[in-house]
């Protein structure tokens, strides 16, 4: 149950961490697309937004984690 | 398998008692923080000293780069330069502190010094007290700030209305409050759980791939270092945005567009 709980937890959290790395990462691509110029602002705002939200997945982690090894 | 099957995995969450000065308590966590805390301090003293003697080498140069750009990021967010001259010397410091602090997570020291059985160094902000101390810090200047420019009844007022007058305001008040609160747990979970979900991270490869670990580590190396780079900037970065959220901005007026768009980008 508790190796269970360990993989829900991260796995979810991941996965959806993992479809919004994948929106923002496609949003700067299209907007590199239609603007080339301004690549150096897109590529920082999309760092900023990614460690936005990969902040969650890795609390996911965490939880996870404390699940796993906190006892 | 059979070594795999024999080794345990072993991770603390928390940081670990290792040996007591007096009646003080000194976890392992605070023995890295005193390295990196005297690292950071002779760095910034280093490049102040270089400077005022004219004497430029490629750390020396390499500080002043980052300190001009961040001291442009908040001049840009704060809107003056004044102000930003202001808050400059907390919020350029807690990154300079940071970053060196998550850079010497990544030093192998970190995991085979042992004392007694638990190990006798752990990465800083891989402790929760630590990035917990620096979210109140950030949150008490953000609050001195804006009652420095509001007062103290205008700061309130923010959060608190009354209720039978206003309900739609109140709510909205409310609403701020939990905001508020979110912001601060997510701010000290950011980095802790980076930081600690990085050190996790090498442990398990080091573990999943025995001896071939000296191949596959530099690469998560390299990356933990382009994290701890990131995640103090993003500190360093909301720092400045959540002081701004609460001033009043003397130069121009900030839109409600941009203000939702900061609130957006801050939660």
């Amino acid at each position: 149950m508790e190796n269970l709980a360990f993989g829900l937890t991260y796995s979810v959290a991941g996965g959806l961490a993992a479809v919004g790395v994948g929106l923002v990462g496609a949003a700067a691509v299209s907007a590199v697309g239609r603007n080339p110029d301004a690549l150096g602002t897109i590529r920082t705002m999309m760092i900023l937004a990614m460690s936005f939200v990969d902040a969650l997945g890795i609390i996911g982690l965490v939880v996870a984690l404390i699940i796993k090894f906190m006892k | 398998m059979m070594l795999l099957a024999t080794a345990v995995l072993n991770v603390s969450v928390g940081a670990e008692h290792v040996l007591n000065l007096g009646p003080i308590q000194i976890n392992n966590s605070q023995m890295l923080g005193l390295v990196g805390w005297a690292l950071t301090f002779w760095l910034l003293v280093r490049t102040v000293r270089r400077v005022r003697t004219k004497r430029y080498d490629r750390l020396t140069t390499a500080v002043l780069w980052a300190y001009e750009y961040l001291l442009d990021t908040t001049t840009e967010v704060l809107g003056s330069r004044e102000r930003a001259q202001k808050l400059a010397p907390i919020a350029i410091s807690m990154f300079f502190f940071i970053i060196v602090n998550n850079w010497l997570e990544v030093l192998p020291i970190l995991g085979p010094v042992t004392w007694h059985g638990t190990q006798l160094f752990r990465g800083l902000s891989a402790d929760m007290n630590f990035t917990f101390a620096l979210a109140v810090i950030t949150f008490a200047t953000a609050h001195i700030w804006a009652i420095r420019d509001r007062g103290f009844i205008g700061n309130m007022k923010r959060y608190v209305h009354n209720p039978l007058k206003d309900p739609v305001h109140a709510f909205e008040g409310f609403l701020e409050i939990v905001a508020e609160i979110s912001r601060f747990l997510a701010l000290s979970l950011r980095l802790f759980g980076n930081i600690f979900g990085g050190e996790v991270l090498l442990l398990v490869i080091s573990f999943i791939t025995v001896y071939a670990s000296v191949l596959a580590l530099p690469p998560f190396l390299l990356f933990e270092i382009f994290i701890g780079l990131i995640q103090a900037y993003i500190f360093f970065m909301l720092t400045i945005v959540f002081v701004s959220l609460g001033t009043v901005s003397d130069t121009a007026p900030a839109s409600p567009e941009t203000e939702s768009l900061e609130l957006e980008a801050a939660t």
